[in-house]
């Protein structure tokens, strides 16, 4: 028998969720190497095969020994002086320690370490065989998943769905082990109606059986099946619209996937807007949409199936049929909805709960236009744009009441847009609409953003004021989300506005219920939001965000232009050590505002290096070139360091203290505009 | 086959399971689940196998008669076999094949999908059966019901029977269906979808249906109080199911309440925890009832 050998196993289930199957996969191939690691049955390099369907989870491992190695190690007990009597034989306290080692008293002898002497004795560890050692190793493997959410089935076992069969195979051997009611052995399943139940031989013959058996296990093979499948069926110059997501859960679907092209009438593509198609495709039935050679949307769709092909047609015929069903259905609301005006809709709005202590959308649509007036004055937008926002933002909401909408939850604002549009508003308005959520990308127009702003300002203010603050783990309202979308509409629409005010604004709002403050944690949150669209969108240093947001986080452009110029200046450590040195000295003498307000006296100024440094600091632009500022507060290194040479802080005089105590205050003060330097020193 | 022909098959096919062929609830109830052979039968340890078709109502989903997917009522079968037998999928695949779907020529899955009823206190985690692009059954192995766990965990699977029956016809609307070989599904019930639908969203009485509900409520909350005050030898006889009657007649017109439009933003939420505690009340109960050594365990 060989001295290593592959090792196999397999979990096999009812289906999984296909967006859970890869990361259970994933996480018991690694509890497992993790395991086979610490024990010494592999090499610390050692990698595993990873492969899942909806109904099994695989790992196989080369090269996994049939024996632990030997190892022998020190153990340490106590201090000789009272293990050893003085003849050199074992005192009881001595024996206790060689007892509870399983050891003999011959085993026993004297070390020396840094802490002085102490018994001692050699343990061999290891050495046990691998059939053993993986009877609990597998299931502890199991057993340290994090499982999203778990059901029983049958007894105390936990887990997705149910287990329902396991394969161990160690080379030629059968493992054993247990999980629950079942015990490995060396059968498993094939595809449900193309295969049947199968043995193996052995681990290495893996992924043989399986594909005999119409397993393909590897999700990159299934990957590619589905892209061959879907471009036979696929003629002329028609190709799949490509759609990561989607193509990712099909192949979680299927353990044998192909596909079958589809067709609808042509007709829907003029009858109902592009997105309720392909929302309905995508959504509802996993279909990819089709388009044709100039990117068109066509009337087809690809379905993937887990069957081998679809000879009478039986699969495509049916697939049609209940895409027809939900067009038809889709028709049907498109055309009826639209016998009301949006405006019209507003009193609906009273029916449908924004938050149950907030009250109705129809509340929420007031005060959305109100507050998106508002932004428009900010920002000094004219007439015409703060009436389009105005109205924009009180109709913004009246599609929830539609039964587009009501059926197909997604496509709110997509459809407010079009139903504006179809209604004669102002293409301005509709648009505003539409783009009023701006998940993946901010509003197009200025008036978007008024309203998209109101919208989740509205939000944000009115959760933090009834106590709804998202925590690590819990954010039900998805208000991580909305601040994310505030802080990308302000900076890449590039729109000045303070945080503080534009939340004070949204408060009031809630007057009338009595909401009346908002808690500290709500500055706090947008800065978190800023943090992370500077250094996770723009790709900016975490310390450089850091320094820029400590100085200000109020407004959210002015705070990305600030830590841009800081990622893109010439290097600062010089100044920024220099100038926590300055803050530290002012801070131990009394603090920043006490010697800000005393004010510096010129003709107290009298070594040559103070007067320089002050001067130096004058001669800071301040025009909002934040890069010409940086790069003239690299030039400050300079005479500061020859201010701290040259200069005793702690004159005698204290006047002149206190003048100089005043310099280095406001040449701090003066920095922090810009960035929190002593932050940057680190 | 005919739409009879449907119920007939599968009705024969889980007796041979050895089903208890019940008839549908009496009372108006939105899904199978509601019917006390399953919100009561899978509450304690005693295995049990029922099958019934369960006319479902869920008057918000009245289109007129109108539309020819929707229905303010259809049909479900409902199948609960409890302990969940350990080939159930297989079971049910052969379910399909007893209907003449020829598994190997049709396109099926089992997609995530977690029922639950918060109105009864009950979840599970399972899936829709999609069979070329259409759902058809609902399969879930119960967690938790009335708000207690469950042990052992039934399994409850809930077919869709027009959309099943559509299918096997290839119609493309439920009331063009065959429902024998005389009448067709239209025939049948066209006029109680029109007649429903009329009642729901424009006649019913919405002051009178309050009255109902807070009596029905208050009904089913007394009989609570009175279970809870006797002493345990007088409990055998307490009849909790007409207890229960009383929630599912809340629970109903709470359905009719919401359709009329009658339940305001806030007043939601509150409606349906009240249905809830009355549920939770009678599982909590009828385990005492059922089993008092294991209910003080």
């Amino acid at each position: 028998m060989p001295s290593d050998d592959a090792l196999l196993i397999e979990l096999g289930c009812e289906e999984l969720p296909a967006r859970m199957a890869p990361s259970l996969a994933q996480g018991f191939a690694e509890n497992l190497m993790q395991r086979l690691k610490a024990s010494g049955l592999v090499r610390a390099e050692a990698q595993a095969e990873v492969a899942w369907t909806p109904r099994r989870l695989l790992v196989r491992v080369d090269a996994v020994a049939r024996q632990q190695p030997q190892q022998e190690e020190e153990v340490v007990g106590p201090p000789a002086r009272l293990a050893f009597a003085a003849d050199g034989s074992l005192t009881p306290q001595g024996l206790g320690f060689v007892a509870k080692n399983q050891a003999q008293p011959a085993d026993a002898y004297k070390v020396t370490n840094a802490k002085g002497e102490y018994l001692a004795l050699r343990r061999k560890t290891g050495g046990a065989r691998a059939a053993a050692v993986l009877l609990d190793l597998v299931p502890e493997a199991f057993f340290a998943l994090a499982l999203p959410r778990s059901m029983k089935w049958d007894g105390e076992l936990r887990f997705v769905r149910p287990l329902r069969w396991l394969l161990g195979l160690h080379g030629a051997e059968v493992v054993p082990f247990r999980l629950g009611a079942l015990t490995a052995d060396r059968r498993s399943r094939g595809h449900r109606t193309l295969g049947g139940e199968f043995t193996v031989a052995a681990a290495a013959d893996f992924p043989g059986p399986w594909l005999a058996h119409a397993v393909v296990a590897s999700p990159a093979a299934r990957r590619a099946q589905i892209a061959a499948a879907a471009g036979r069926q696929l003629k002329q110059d028609l190709k799949v619209r490509g759609d990561a997501g989607l193509e990712d859960t099909l192949v979680n679907l299927t353990e044998f996937p192909d596909a079958i092209l589809g067709s609808f009438d042509a007709a829907y593509l003029t009858a109902l807007p592009e997105e309720v198609l392909v929302t309905v495709m995508r959504d509802h039935q996993k279909y990819l949409a089709v388009e044709d050679g100039e990117g068109k949307l066509a009337p087809y769709f690809v379905a993937v199936l887990n069957q081998k092909g679809d000879p009478q047609g039986l699969i495509r015929h049916g697939n049609e049929r209940v895409l027809r069903a939900r067009f038809s259905d889709a028709q049907f609301f498109f055309t009826t909805d639209r016998k009301l005006r949006l405006a019209e809709r507003l009193p609906m709005l009273e029916q449908v709960t924004f938050q149950a202590r907030l009250g109705s959308y129809r509340a929420k649509s007031l005060r959305m236009r109100r507050l998106a007036g508002w932004l428009a004055q900010q920002w000094g937008l004219g007439e015409g744009e703060r009436a389009a926002a105005e109205q924009a933002a009180e109709l913004a909401k009246c599609d929830l009441t539609t039964d587009l909408v009501k059926e197909f939850p997604e496509l709110q604002g997509i459809m407010g847009g079009h139903y504006a549009r179809a209604e004669g508003v102002s293409e301005a308005v509709a648009q505003a609409i539409a783009d009023q959520y701006a998940w993946e990308m901010p509003p197009r127009s200025v008036v978007g953003a008024a309203v998209s702003l109101a919208d989740k300002f509205d939000t944000i203010a009115g959760m933090f004021a009834i106590g709804e603050i998202p925590s690590g783990s819990a954010d039900p309202f998805g208000l991580r989300r909305q601040g994310n979308g505030i802080v990308r509409t302000l900076i890449e629409r590039k729109l000045k506005l303070s945080l503080g005010a534009a939340l004070q604004q949204a408060l009031a709002g809630y007057a009338e219920i009595g909401l009346q403050e908002l808690p500290a944690a709500t500055s706090e949150f947008f800065k978190e939001r800023l943090s992370f669209y500077l250094r996770d969108s723009a790709g900016l240093d975490a310390a450089k965000v850091g320094a820029a947001l400590a100085s200000g986080a109020d407004d959210a452009l002015d705070a990305s232009h600030r830590a841009q110029a800081l990622a893109e200046a010439p290097d600062l450590a010089a100044v920024a050590a220099v100038v926590k040195r300055a803050r530290s000295i002012v801070r131990k003498e009394g603090g920043m505002e006490k010697w800000q307000a005393v004010g510096i006296k010129a003709e107290l100024l009298r070594d040559p290096a103070e007067q320089a440094l002050r001067a130096a600091v004058e001669a800071l632009p301040a025009g909002g070139d934040y890069a010409a500022e940086l790069q003239a507060i690299a030039g400050l290194a300079a005479p500061l360091e020859n201010f701290f040479s040259q200069v005793r802080v702690n004159d005698e005089d204290p006047a002149i203290r206190a003048n100089r105590l005043a310099l280095l205050a406001e040449t701090v003060a003066r920095l922090n505009r810009i960035a929190d330097f002593a932050e940057l020193a680190g | 086959m005919t739409f009879q022909d449907l119920i007939l098959l599968l009705q024969e096919f889980w007796a041979g399971q050895g089903c208890v062929l019940q008839l549908p609830f009496d009372m108006e109830v939105g899904a199978g689940t509601m019917a006390p052979e399953t919100f009561l039968r899978v509450l304690g340890p005693t295995p049990y196998r029922v099958a019934y078709p369960q006319p479902s109502r869920r008057p918000a989903d009245g289109r007129y008669g109108d539309n020819p997917n929707r229905l303010y009522k259809h049909l479900q079968m409902q199948v609960i076999l409890k302990p969940a037998p350990e080939d159930v999928q297989e079971l049910y695949l052969q379910s399909l094949t007893a209907l003449g779907i020829d598994l190997r020529a049709h396109d099926i899955k089992f997609e995530e999908d977690n029922w639950e009823a918060p109105t009864l206190g009950a979840w599970g985690l399972g899936w829709q059966v999609m069979l070329d692009g259409l759902e058809i059954t609902q399969f879930t192995y119960f967690q938790q019901c009335g708000g207690q766990d469950l042990n052992p965990i039934p399994v409850e699977l809930t077919y869709g029977l027009e959309r099943i029956g559509a299918f096997l016809q290839d119609v493309d609307s439920i009331y063009d269906m065959r429902w024998n070989e005389q009448y067709s599904y239209r025939q049948v019930r066209y006029l109680d979808e029109l007649h429903s639908s009329v009642y729901n969203f424009e006649k019913a009485d919405v002051e009178r249906l309050w009255e109902s509900f807070k009596g029905h409520e208050a009904e089913c909350r007394a009989l609570l109080r009175q279970f809870k005050d006797l002493p345990e030898s007088a409990r055998a006889r307490f009849p909790l199911l007409a207890a229960y009657e009383l929630c599912l007649r809340c629970s109903h017109l709470f359905n009719l309440l919401d359709a009329r439009g009658a339940i305001s933003v806030t007043q939601r939420v509150e409606m349906i925890q009240r249905v809830r505690t009355l549920a939770v009340g009678i599982a909590a109960a009828w385990l005492e009832q059922q089993q008092p050594e294991a209910a003080h365990a």
